[in-house]
């Protein structure tokens, strides 16, 4: 499965990641310093242990990164994704008993 | 004449004009003579048959100026002894602080984050009846700043030179288009070179006579070691809140509070900061910035090895600054901990990290736990919280802001702050509650929350998510290297909250 960037960074399922521009040299560095978070439902217990062969959550750390406030100068999109990304894991904590007005 | 730059709310501009000045080594006009003039930059002298000791304090008088942002009949008078000539006296003024200003824009123009989002330098004169030859020449030119044509011609590029470089970013740039053929002109010998690293300045003992080389090593290691400390008035939150008094209105105070934190944390040795760390022995977070103080001489300041530079030097010496001046507050009660069922963690957030008037919750909250995640109900005074590291400090700093309506206001100011203005967006209800959100201008889009109506709002994520990486230092959630590195303002404002009102 292969993800591509407009500033021609591609990425593969797996972890690889090709191209010299700064978003692929970052996405390396990362990579290289496990683990690696993914913020998936927000707050204490919403995200997730990046695993590079999780399509869900490769995808999702991807849209993350390219989507950092601090990149944002560099205009990057998705160029192509995946058809078949499955969806991701429901969100793991249970609120069932958290009282109306709780905070997370 | 004030200075040729007023200090801004961007103090960081003027910190790195200072450090560029302080780095320049002292020595007399006749060493100056001798060496080349790839050298000549960093060295400072005075002509006139000045010996050493004058103009180290013609130098002395010239940082206090830059310190303190002098006008030039000032410094004239400060040094009547040593440069006698108004118009000579002038010139030196004029030089060393347009070298250290354009020097201090040199290094923020070449940090990579800038870098990134600012890749084109424009050489900016000012025209008028005295403009040089090269400065009007070369007034205009635009190209990438990693093209070549720069190096030699970083202004000042002569004698009470006014340009400056402009750095643009990328749509900026390719809009107004590079210089296709730009000036061949170069400045005179001694000028233009580009600024060196901090403390990097050594002679090369191939050019120069092992005596002088042997004199000016000295005094360059003496230099490294003469990082001046900053004023006290820096080392308080005073100083600084009118610095941030426009852009964050009411939480300027606790930004105030950890930039001061942060200038005292920068004086204090390296093994001072880590006995102030070391009161924190069960935050993951401290043992990241205690990494970063590897290799760091113990017994001298941060400041004086350039600890500026490195963001998590910097958030340690934040963080140390912090827990130096913090007023000892009632140890918590063995009762209370064994009812909040933190154990040491809770300990070490009451006991040390936060100031007296910070009101926590008491005996009357009730604490239980969560398989995984966390939350806080202050109606009926509960939390929960699971085993991850972070999450319980993470949710007492939701009952920070709600037992503090002064922290709480200010964490809802810096919200505001960054949104300059705009309304924050509707992102739907959580447990039945309005969320508002402004998320793309912090690390993570969580952290841009706020809780409650419109107009009363009873909860934000500012505290709490920087208290999480603090604590954790790494999180699913991200990373503090990454919040000091990408936010720093957020790391010094979560000090002044813990700090207390």
């Amino acid at each position: 499965m292969i993800w591509r960037f407009s500033d021609g960074t591609v990425a593969h399922l797996g972890g690889e990641i090709e191209g010299a521009s700064l978003f692929a040299q970052e996405l390396r560095a990362a990579l290289a310093d496990p683990p690696v978070g993914v913020q998936i439902y927000g707050g204490p217990g919403g995200g997730a242990w990046l695993d590079v062969n999780d399509a869900a959550l490769f995808d999702a750390w991807l849209s993350q990164e390219m989507s950092r406030p601090f990149r944002r100068e560099l205009s990057l999109r998705m160029t192509e994704r995946p058809d078949d990304v499955p969806e991701l894991p429901a969100d793991p904590r249970d609120f069932s008993g958290m009282p109306e007005g709780a905070l997370v | 004449m004030a200075l040729a730059w007023t200090t801004t709310a961007d103090v960081d501009r003027y910190d790195e004009a200072l450090e560029a000045h302080l780095k320049r080594v002292r020595m007399t006009a006749e060493e100056a003579r001798a060496l080349d003039d790839g050298m000549k930059g960093d060295a400072f002298w005075v002509s006139g048959g000045l010996q050493l000791e004058a103009v180290q304090r013609v130098f002395d008088k010239l940082t206090v100026a830059l310190e303190r942002g002098d006008s030039f009949e000032e410094f004239r008078k400060a040094v009547l002894g040593e440069l006698r000539d108004p118009a000579y006296a002038e010139l030196v003024f004029r030089n060393a602080t347009q070298r250290a200003y354009n020097a201090g824009r040199y290094a923020q123009m070449t940090e990579p984050e800038t870098l990134r989002f600012r890749p084109y330098w424009l050489y900016d004169a000012i025209l008028d009846g005295r403009t040089t030859v090269i400065c009007r020449e070369c007034n205009g030119t635009l190209l990438p700043a990693d093209d070549p044509w720069w190096n030699g011609r970083i202004p000042p590029l002569h004698h009470s030179c006014r340009s400056s470089l402009r750095n643009l970013r990328r749509s900026e740039g390719e809009k107004r288009g590079v210089t296709k053929e730009p000036p061949a002109l170069l400045p005179p010998p001694g000028w233009g070179a580009l600024p060196t690293k901090p403390f990097a300045w050594r002679p090369d003992p191939k050019k120069y006579e092992p005596g002088l080389v042997a004199e000016l090593n000295k005094k360059a290691a003496a230099n490294e070691n003469q990082r001046a400390s900053r004023p006290p008035a820096e080392h308080t939150a005073e100083h600084w809140e009118p610095t941030y008094r426009e852009r964050y209105g009411d939480a300027a105070k606790s930004l105030a509070h950890g930039k001061a934190a942060l200038e005292r944390g920068l004086d204090m040795t390296v093994e001072d900061v880590h006995a102030q760390l070391n009161k924190l022995p069960y935050m993951l977070g401290t043992e990241a910035l205690r990494g970063a103080l590897k290799g760091a001489d113990g017994k001298r300041t941060l400041r004086a090895q350039a600890g500026e530079v490195d963001p998590l030097r910097k958030a340690a010496a934040a963080v140390a600054g912090h827990l130096q001046t913090l007023p000892k507050r009632p140890k918590v009660t063995h009762r209370q901990l064994v009812k909040m069922g933190g154990g040491k963690r809770a300990l070490d957030l009451m006991s040390a990290i936060t100031g007296p008037k910070v009101k926590h919750a008491g005996e009357d909250w009730r604490f239980g736990r969560l398989r995984r995640g966390g939350y806080t109900h202050a109606p009926t005074k509960e939390v929960k919280y699971d085993s991850a590291e972070g999450t319980l400090e993470h949710e007492l700093c939701h009952v920070i802001e709600e037992l503090n309506p002064e922290l709480f206001s200010r964490a809802i100011a810096f919200l505001h702050a960054r949104a300059r203005g705009e309304k924050l967006e509707y992102h739907g209800k959580m447990a039945g509650q309005d969320v508002y959100a402004w998320d793309d201008q912090f690390l993570h889009w969580y952290t841009g929350r706020k809780y409650g109506a419109y107009d009363e709002p009873f909860g934000t994520e500012i505290t709490s998510t920087a208290m999480e990486l603090l604590v954790a230092g790494r999180l699913e959630n991200g990373k503090l290297s990454e919040l000091v590195n990408k936010d720093p303002e957020h790391f010094l404002f979560l000090l002044g909250q813990l700090a207390g009102p």
